[in-house]
């Protein structure tokens, strides 16, 4: 009986989420673009970017902390946006699957509040020191597909852009714009790694 | 007027005296003044528009117990006439009052409507200064639910009505944003989309101004919670010590120029000491030199200067001169192009 295996919509989520997140110099670039102000400034920047709940101490006292962070699983910003923020969604999704092989597809969706897509003189400098130019929603898609040309460990070869349309620009809401990016990757339909000899 | 045992000539008229309206007219201001002592009255202070200027007054405020909770935030004011104009505040009650209606006068007393300030608001004009005004708040959008979105994103919404004076600085408010939260660290940003110019202009009665603001987002980055000000900037004062290491360059293709009636560009560029260019507020001035100036035609835009050599010219092996200097931190730079023939 033929076997069907969708775990790895999550998995690859995951995956990409550390990428993005612990890639290093690039990652701390991406962080510091995405969010060039922490949301709390109780938390260390990667609790900010990734966001969750968490409890605060100030002595005896306790304070429960919900963090909306950057990076969202979903194509959407789960929480009602106050604060001029930058974000980075991740959805993934089948294209094609035999009982072999799947075709996954990875659309990662940046996204700028209007008032942050100009950078300050000095932010402007000091990336294009660093060779990125462009706006910060430019050089939010520059940092993301260079982290994302290290996604090795994802399927059979590597994580590859779209043919058709790889970039797309993207208008979440009248204060937003943002650009779609489009990757696609080819895996085996069962994690072989998982099986026992016998094929169980 | 008849002489009369109890009245003295300091004596105002009464209604039998035969004389009501002389009376009337000379003693008009009087009978408010006297009104003025009475427990009808009570001391107020008197402000301009940004309340550098006071001047403690006695007038009579009526009002006092109102009906409805939005009566409650507004007072009628009988002042000694022309003592008021709108678009001044009434400090009483620890609070502050807009005088928002046209001062009207009966001939005894001058009357102004009031509408309570709730709220201070905090703005930066373009010189860095900070601005505060006292403002009459009411909703724009009484049944509006806060949120608004689609399936991406959902922003919070709202819109507020704001009265404030008319005066210089007033008037210069729309577009920016501001914060509108009694909060002590405050989240709240509102950007002012409309301005209402002329609706409450009465000239020489003074004005207020009537705005919309819109809800928008906290912005982090420039928005400064301290000191409630959105959209905060410092402005550095110029230090010719600072771009004493910055270098200007010109960038043309060739050094020879022919007299093809055709444009050659010269672009220059200003950098500072780590190489990187500048880009805003830099006003450039170009200046040609050449005894073949008659045969030159040129074109200045900002850092581009396009130069043309008329075919008529025949002043073979002449130098044309071109400087450039950056306006405001004087930084120079010369080429020379020599006059060639086309073949």
């Amino acid at each position: 009986m033929a076997s069907y295996d969708f775990k790895s919509l999550g998995y690859y989520k995951d995956l990409l989420f550390q990428l993005l997140t612990f890639s290093g110099e690039k990652s701390d670039l991406l962080i510091e673009i995405v969010m060039p102000v922490l949301d709390d400034s109780r938390f260390n920047k990667f609790d900010n970017f990734i966001g969750g709940e968490y409890e605060c101490y100030d002595g005896d006292d306790v304070e429960y902390v919900k963090l909306n962070g950057h990076l969202y699983d979903v194509p959407f910003v789960y929480t009602t946006i106050t604060d001029t923020i930058n974000a980075i969604c991740i959805d993934t999704n089948l294209n094609r699957c035999n009982q072999n092989t799947k075709d996954i597809s990875i659309v990662i969706n940046v996204m700028c509040h209007k008032d942050n897509l100009t950078l300050d003189v000095d932010t402007k400098r000091k990336f294009k020191k660093l060779g990125y130019t462009g706006n910060r929603l430019d050089i939010i898609v520059a940092l993301v597909g260079e982290i994302l040309n290290y996604a090795s460990d994802l399927g059979i070869g590597s994580l590859t852009p779209s043919i058709h349309n790889p970039v797309v620009p993207y208008y979440p809401n009248q204060n937003f714009f943002g650009k779609t990016l489009s990757y696609s990757c080819s895996d085996f339909m069962v994690d072989y790694s998982q099986r026992s000899i016998n094929g169980d | 007027m008849k002489k009369w045992y109890l009245i003295s000539d300091n004596t105002s008229p009464n209604m039998i005296g035969g004389f009501e309206n002389e009376g009337f007219n000379q003693y008009k201001n009087d009978a408010f003044s006297e009104v003025l002592t009475t427990e009808l009255s009570r001391d107020v202070v008197l402000y301009n528009c940004d309340l550098t200027n006071a001047v403690n007054i006695r007038c009579v405020i009526q009002g006092n117990s109102p009906d409805t909770y939005l009566k409650s935030m507004e007072r009628i004011g009988l002042f000694a006439p022309g003592l008021v104009k709108a678009g001044m505040y009434i400090y009483f009650e620890n609070c502050y009052w807009l005088i928002t209606g046209y001062p009207s006068n009966n001939g005894f007393y001058e009357k102004a409507t009031m509408h309570l300030c709730q709220h201070k608001i905090c703005w930066q004009n373009k010189k860095g200064a900070i601005i505060e005004r006292w403002c009459n708040v009411t909703s724009a959008s009484k049944y509006d639910t806060g949120e608004t979105g689609n399936s991406t994103i959902v922003l919070s919404s709202d819109n507020l009505t704001l009265l404030l004076p008319n005066d210089f600085e007033s008037m210069k408010l729309d577009g920016l944003r501001v914060f509108i939260d009694i909060a002590e660290i405050p989240k709240k940003v509102y950007k002012i989309t409309r301005s209402d110019t002329v609706l409450y202009n009465y000239g020489e009665h003074g004005g207020i101004l009537s705005f919309i603001a819109d809800k928008d987002e906290f912005n982090p980055s420039t928005d400064n919670q301290d000191i409630r000000v959105c959209d905060y900037f410092t402005l550095q004062e110029k230090d010719d010590n600072n771009t004493a290491n910055w270098k200007m360059s010109l960038f043309c293709n060739c050094r020879v120029i022919k007299p093809l009636n055709e444009y050659y560009t010269i672009e220059a560029k200003l950098y500072d000491e780590n190489a990187i260019e500048i880009i805003d507020d830099i006003e450039y001035v170009w200046s040609i030199d050449s005894s073949a100036l008659d045969y030159l035609t040129y074109i200045k835009d900002k850092n581009i200067l396009q130069i043309s050599l008329s075919s008529k010219c025949e002043m073979y092996g002449e130098e044309i001169t071109v400087t450039c200097m950056s306006k405001h931190t004087g930084h120079t730079k010369t080429i020379t192009f020599k006059i060639q023939e086309v073949w």
